[in-house]
């Protein structure tokens, strides 16, 4: 009976000894993870999901490369999501379990409305959090950074190429919908179209829940405009008001912040949108890098029929822009890591090296602007006509007093 | 014998025992989970007040599709009155209930004269309506970016309403608050007239009650709730913005009141309690939830179309049965 | 002085005239019939006084004051209840549940208190119980007091809808067919307790098909046709009246069979 006892313990020492030495060689193996919460869905579910695909490819190539090498360290990266369906209380619960259970040292959010109630307990945590959305920065949101979309910065360039390629066009007109982006939108281009010498004829934002858009366009129309902005239109406006801008007979340049062709195409023939501007190419593009074509190349393996969007891309420009600080800080904690990256001069962004900027429009220096690339339609592929940089057009004072007039008169908050 | 015990334990423990084994439960259940869960089951108890003054508005015979907004009303009155006037949150609680309920004695004005399929399009409206406003109205309202720095209710400053666990008690004591005064409402004359309402609104005229007058003062007190419930989400999310109070959610809260069932007090609260449940289990499956959720919601329909409280009158006979083999006489 | 008197009612359905010019005077006391074959606009009558719709022309007079425009509670309120073609219950309440709630007008207690529930109230609502059984005793449906009304038969729901529109205290009632659907035992129990209500006070206002029960029950008749009033009188008086006889040729039944 007693031996039969000993015995027992015995064995439990045994066991619970290797089991140790296992948890050890598991440790030594060691994992960072990073958050992922945002819509996977829901009406919004367009914003998040597509990101997914992005990210594990780049999860798969480090961590088949061995892992990521910080410091004397090397980690197995591991990508842990969860679904905010776009809801601000949900999305607080969502970076709670994020932060707390599973000890992300990141966040990669879409940003918009599950940004003010998220961001209290982060800036808290000194968690970074990497949005989608610039207008999300603000100065007591340290952590919240934009290191991949130039959103609606980009609108300044985009509208500077139309003037230098289309000297001709003398008058635009912008519409986008009545939310928070489309607002921006439309203020940034009415800016840079002002800057650049266009007139600008229309420029109004159209309800959310709007269907019918042959009246708008219709008044659109009456203005005679050389150029039509869509601002941020949804994929879903994009298509209906293109198909009644060529149903109403207009022809001319047709710019956007981003594109759903498919949707488009299904309304209008190519021709109609040939030359379209905007600036976000296909990662196939010959002007782009090899690192570019390379995971194009795997994209198209993973995902043959999906379709490319930029929120495919933009999610993992974010967790290579936080591998570069994390090698750089030779640390994964959050607030090293911050450091690192605010210290950097130069920040490699996916389209080339980025320098900080926003302390002027949005309160903080969280949005990383490279050299942007601008895109016109040909074909019905995008291909890069040209780069443009913000801070050359920040460096006329004429320019950039319009464009904090205009900010001003739309009611967009700036910290000038 | 284990048949024996079985109905002997539920002939035998009246509400009372029941209620006593659900609070210890409720106290005690925030220590069990892990700390983010905590968080959802403070949104739990907000959307319990928030089906329950739902229900109370449906009991007049209508389903309000501005219920939500009506939340809204109380998470933008907080905001303004603590953040902007720095009124505590003690006397901001019921003044942003009362916010709500002035809202919706105004908007009832026009909406109690309507009914059926008119009552539904005219609340959509008017909540709609609201909603713009908020976004239109960058002051005071803060348009699409919404309102923040909401501060923590103030309690005795040893405690920390910032944390989760001591606003878990607060949301927990509000809202048993809450229901406690719904179901006397409920169960008192008022409450039958607002059923009696809904039963024969024509009946209930020829016999002298101004129905118009009852179903205001139903869309009123309902809205108060809703608007303590947002009262309890806005200081918990310390921001308001308006995509919170959009049409996903009206549709959340649709789909509980239709899953749990209207006719009864616990029916909507059975809705909402095991869909929350049901969704943080099945919160693995990503992007299966939906499917899933519709599946379940769909099936559970098909064989309980008056929704799981439905379960209970399944059950009695059921019951009786065992009561029977047990060797009582079944009770009636 | 008349109890109700309506001067010049009409109510026209957009080109449907559903009722014409109707004068009806109706003297406190009395048991009134209204005849007229189907979609005559007796329903449509009932509807105007009681305030269910409002009238195209003309007036409503309750005691001397002018009804026309108010609204239903109110005319409730001031006595004069009224009984629906169909049902006239709440179905899914007990019967008793059914006549308390019709006791609702006298409550007389405000909503605060109907809230708390204070000693007041709870005493109130005993005596309210206390009389809707006496009520449900008058129709002869004490022992059907606990079953739910919707699940009655059907000669006991028209005896429940009575029930409830005696609940609410009134000076005068509307009754819109009260013994359809009944047995020949049941309907002569049902006018029988009828012929009561004159003894509590009450004025009757009855329309009906059945004309035996009609003519052995009223005091005087009214009978309309297409909106119009063509005969008034004793029972003997409108069974005489040619245009009555004419205007029930068409119909399924003799007017006056008895
Ligand atoms: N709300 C209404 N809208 C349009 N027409 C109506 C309405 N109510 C009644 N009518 C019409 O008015 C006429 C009178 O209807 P009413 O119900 O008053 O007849 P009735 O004498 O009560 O008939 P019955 O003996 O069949 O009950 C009918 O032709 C009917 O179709
Ligand atoms: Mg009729």
């Amino acid at each position: 009976m007693t031996r039969k006892v000993w015995m027992g313990l015995a064995l439990l020492a045994v066991f619970s000894l290797f089991s140790l030495g296992l948890q050890e060689a598991w440790a030594a193996e060691e994992t960072v993870k990073i958050g992922y919460c945002a819509p996977l869905s829901g009406p919004a579910a367009a914003w998040g999901l597509p990101g997914l695909e992005g990210t594990s490819i780049w999860v798969d190539k480090v961590n088949a490369a061995g892992g990521l090498k910080v410091g004397d360290k090397t980690y197995k990266i591991e990508i842990v999501k969860y679904d905010d369906e776009g809801d601000g209380a949900k999305a607080l619960v969502g970076v709670k379990k994020l932060v707390l259970e599973d000890k992300v040292v990141a966040i990669l959010m879409l940003g918009g409305a599950t940004t003010p109630p998220t961001q209290p307990f982060l800036s808290k945590e000194k968690i970074m959090c990497f949005v989608l959305i610039a207008s999300d920065i603000a100065p007591d949101r340290p952590y919240l950074m934009d290191v991949t979309d130039n959103f609606p910065a980009y609108h300044l360039l985009h509208t500077e190429y139309i003037a230098d390629a289309h000297p001709k066009a003398k008058k635009a007109a912008i519409i986008s919908q009545d939310d928070e982006i489309g607002l921006a939108a439309i203020a940034w281009s009415e800016a840079g179209f002002k800057a650049a010498g266009i007139d600008v004829v229309y420029s109004k934002a159209f309800g959310v829940s709007t269907t019918d858009f042959a009246p708008i366009i219709t008044a659109v129309l009456e203005k005679k405009p050389d150029i039509i902005s869509m601002g941020a239109s949804y994929p879903e406006f994009q298509a209906l008001i293109c198909e009644q801008a060529y149903t109403q007979g207009w022809r001319g340049i047709i710019t956007s912040a981003c594109w759903d062709f498919g949707a488009i195409l299904a309304k209008v023939p190519k021709e109609f949108m040939e030359g379209a501007v905007s600036g976000f190419p296909d990662f196939d593009d010959p002007k782009l890098t090899k690192d570019h074509h390379d995971f194009w190349a795997e994209w198209k393996k993973r995902y043959p029929d999906h379709s490319f969007s930029e929120i495919v891309w933009e999610y993992m420009g974010a967790l290579d822009v936080w591998a570069y600080g994390a090698q750089k800080a030779g640390s994964v904690k959050s607030e090293d890591v911050f450091k690192a990256l605010k210290a950097a001069d130069t920040v490699p962004h996916s389209f080339g090296p980025g320098k900080w900027f926003g302390k002027e429009t949005f309160g903080n220096d969280n949005l990383l602007v490279p050299t942007w690339p601008i895109t016109e339609i040909h074909g019905g592929k995008p291909a890069i006509v040209a780069y443009k940089n913000l801070f050359d057009w920040l460096k006329d004072a004429k320019k950039k007093q319009i464009l904090f007039d205009t900010l001003k008169a739309w009611n967009i908050k700036t910290y000038q | 014998m284990i048949r024996r015990i079985l109905v002997y334990i539920v002939d035998n423990f009246r509400w009372i025992g029941w209620l006593m084994i659900l609070g210890a439960v409720l106290i005690v259940l925030p220590y069990m989970v892990r700390t983010y869960q905590v968080e959802v089951l403070i949104l739990l108890l907000i959307d319990i007040i928030l089906v329950v003054s739902f229900r109370l508005i449906t009991t007049t015979g209508g389903w309000s599709l501005a219920h939500v907004p009506m939340m809204g009303c109380g998470a933008y009155a907080t905001a303004l009155l603590t953040a902007g006037l720095g009124v505590p949150f003690w006397i901001s609680l019921p003044l942003s209930g009362l916010a709500a309920a002035v809202m919706a004695f105004i908007l009832s004005y026009p909406l109690a004269r309507t009914t059926g399929f008119a009552f539904f399009v005219a609340s959509f409206a008017a909540g709609d309506s609201l909603r713009l406003c908020w976004t239109r109205f960058k002051t005071p309202f803060g348009g699409h970016k919404g309102l923040t720095n909401i501060p923590v209710p103030e309690f005795f400053s040893s405690v920390d309403l910032s944390a989760p666990i001591p606003y878990y008690y607060l949301a927990l004591v509000i809202t048993a608050l809450c229901l406690l005064i719904m179901f006397r409402l409920d169960r008192s004359r008022i409450g039958h007239t607002f059923k009696a309402i809904s039963m024969n609104a024509d009946l209930s005229r020829s016999l002298g009650i101004n129905v118009t007058f009852y179903k205001m003062l139903a869309f009123t007190i309902g809205s108060f709730f809703a608007g303590v419930a947002g009262v309890l989400l806005a200081h918990r999310l310390w921001a308001v913005v308006p995509a919170q109070f959009g049409f996903v959610t009206t549709l959340y809260l649709l789909v509980w009141v239709v899953f749990g069932g209207t006719r009864t007090f616990h029916g909507p609260i059975l809705g909402v309690v095991v869909l929350t449940f049901l969704s943080e289990l099945l919160k693995p499956l990503f992007e299966w939830v939906p499917m899933i959720f519709g599946t379940i919601i769909i099936l559970t329909l098909i064989f309980f179309p008056e929704g799981l409280e439905g379960l209970g009158h399944r059950f009695t006979p059921w019951l009786d049965r065992q009561r029977f083999a047990a060797g009582d006489e079944p009770r009636h | 002085m008349a109890l109700l008197q309506l001067k010049n009612l009409g109510k026209d359905f957009g080109r449907l005239v559903a009722v014409n010019r109707i004068d009806l005077t109706v003297e406190p006391g009395e048991i009134r019939g209204l005849i007229g074959p189907n979609g005559s606009g007796k329903t449509t009558i009932f509807n105007l006084i009681t305030g269910f719709i409002p009238p195209s022309r003309g007036s409503v007079f309750f005691q001397g004051e002018d009804i026309t425009d108010l609204p239903p509670h109110a005319v409730a309120r001031r006595g004069l209840a009224r009984t629906f073609q169909l049902t006239t219950l709440f179905k899914e309440m007990t019967a008793l549940e059914n006549v308390v709630m019709a006791c609702h007008l006298h409550l007389r207690v405000g909503l605060w208190r109907q809230f708390w529930r204070t000693a007041r109230t709870r005493r109130r609502e005993k005596a309210v119980e206390f009389r809707a059984m006496e009520l449900l005793e008058f129709m002869g449906m004490a022992e059907r007091a606990n079953e739910l009304a919707g699940e009655l038969p059907h000669g006991h729901q028209c005896a429940l809808g009575i029930s409830n529109a005696l609940a609410t205290n009134p000076k005068m009632i509307l009754l819109d067919e009260p013994v359809g659907g009944m047995n020949p035992t049941e309907t002569a129990q049902t006018m029988d307790r009828i012929r009561r209500l004159r003894d509590l006070g009450i004025t009757v206002l009855l329309v009906e098909h059945d004309m035996k029960a009609v003519m052995s029950t009223c005091d005087r008749i009214t009978c309309i046709n297409f909106g119009n009033k063509i005969a008034e009188g004793t029972a003997r008086d409108v069974c005489s009246s040619q245009d009555v006889i004419e205007a029930y040729l068409g119909g399924t039944s003799g007017v006056c069979s008895l």
